[in-house]
């Protein structure tokens, strides 16, 4: 009976209590050609929150989460209210001539609750090539 | 009996009627609400996961009593996304030592059994709702504190 007992203190200790984590993003593709070294994008971010609640973004690459310092996002952090959508200004510097540049640009809870278990995020897959 | 001046009156409203009537209801007018559908993926944990300690103490799980799994909804427009659930991580007194797995499963497709490695959904219908089990196992217990499972969900095409 004690051993039920204290099987059932450690399982109510050991209760993982996940708060919950949305985000949203979009478009998913953005494809762009230029003939200079910069280009510009446009992301949406949206918050699903019933409150406000407070976004991060940044690039990595394509294909693994190395930050990309050629890419510059305005804002990096986004306070939104609830249900909210803001406009995300991408801009893509330093492309050499003739380079297709891929990167990702990811959007996620700036501060996920402590015991989330499942943190969300949505990557939008951006790419410009230089043509001269 | 229709009063003279008055059957004027009445046949002059119903010309001055016809008149009035728009020009869009002799002519049908089309009307368009136009809009544009991109690529967008809204993810959402719409519950969260609760595990428990299962009886013979080695093993932290949502499908013991008290337990939950968490679900994960997803939301697209445009395009079928794709899901990436990275490796599993764990904290938690007993983490070391410990080896912790996530299974997932959907009405849309996703099947996955119990793995500690991380799991790419390629979600076959704009709207889906993934299952996410997850559990824990340790030979030698776990201490008494909070644990938590870990994953990142990445939305993307």
């Amino acid at each position: 009976m004690m051993r039920n007992l204290a099987y059932s203190l450690a399982g109510l200790a050991c209760i993982i209590s996940s708060p919950l984590g949305a985000v949203g993003l979009g478009p998913l593709n953005v494809e762009g050609y230029i003939d200079g070294p910069r280009k510009g994008f446009q992301l949406t971010l949206y918050n699903p929150y019933p409150q406000s609640i407070e976004y991060v973004a940044y690039a990595i690459a394509e294909e693994d989460d190395t930050p990309q310092e050629r890419v510059a996002i305005i804002p990096r952090t986004i306070n939104l209210g609830a249900r909210q959508s803001r406009r995300l200004i991408i801009v893509a510097s330093d492309i050499p001539p003739q380079e297709l540049y891929r990167f990702r640009v990811c959007a996620e809870r700036a501060s996920p609750p402590a015991g989330v278990v499942i943190n969300a995020r949505v990557c939008s897959k951006l790419s410009v090539r230089r043509l001269r | 009996m229709i009063i003279p001046h008055i059957r004027s009156f009445r046949s002059g409203l119903v010309a001055v009627a016809i008149s009035c009537i728009p020009h869009s209801a002799a002519y049908g007018q089309t009307i368009t609400l136009g809009g544009t559908v991109i690529n967008v993926c809204v993810l959402t944990l719409s519950t969260p996961g609760v595990v428990t300690v299962s009886p013979s103490g080695t093993e932290l799980s949502t499908s013991e009593t008290g337990g939950t799994p968490a679900t994960l909804t997803v939301v697209a427009t445009g395009t079928n996304p794709t899901i990436t659930f990275s490796s599993v991580g764990m904290t938690g007194p007993s983490a070391g030592g410990s080896t912790a797995e996530l299974a997932y499963s959907s009405v849309g497709g996703a099947s996955s059994g119990y793995s500690s490695s991380g799991y790419v959904y390629s979600v076959s219908q704009l709207i889906d709702t993934v299952t996410i089990n997850g559990r824990a196992t340790n030979a030698s217990g776990f201490l008494s504190g909070v644990y938590s499972l870990t994953s990142t969900a990445t939305c993307s095409q």
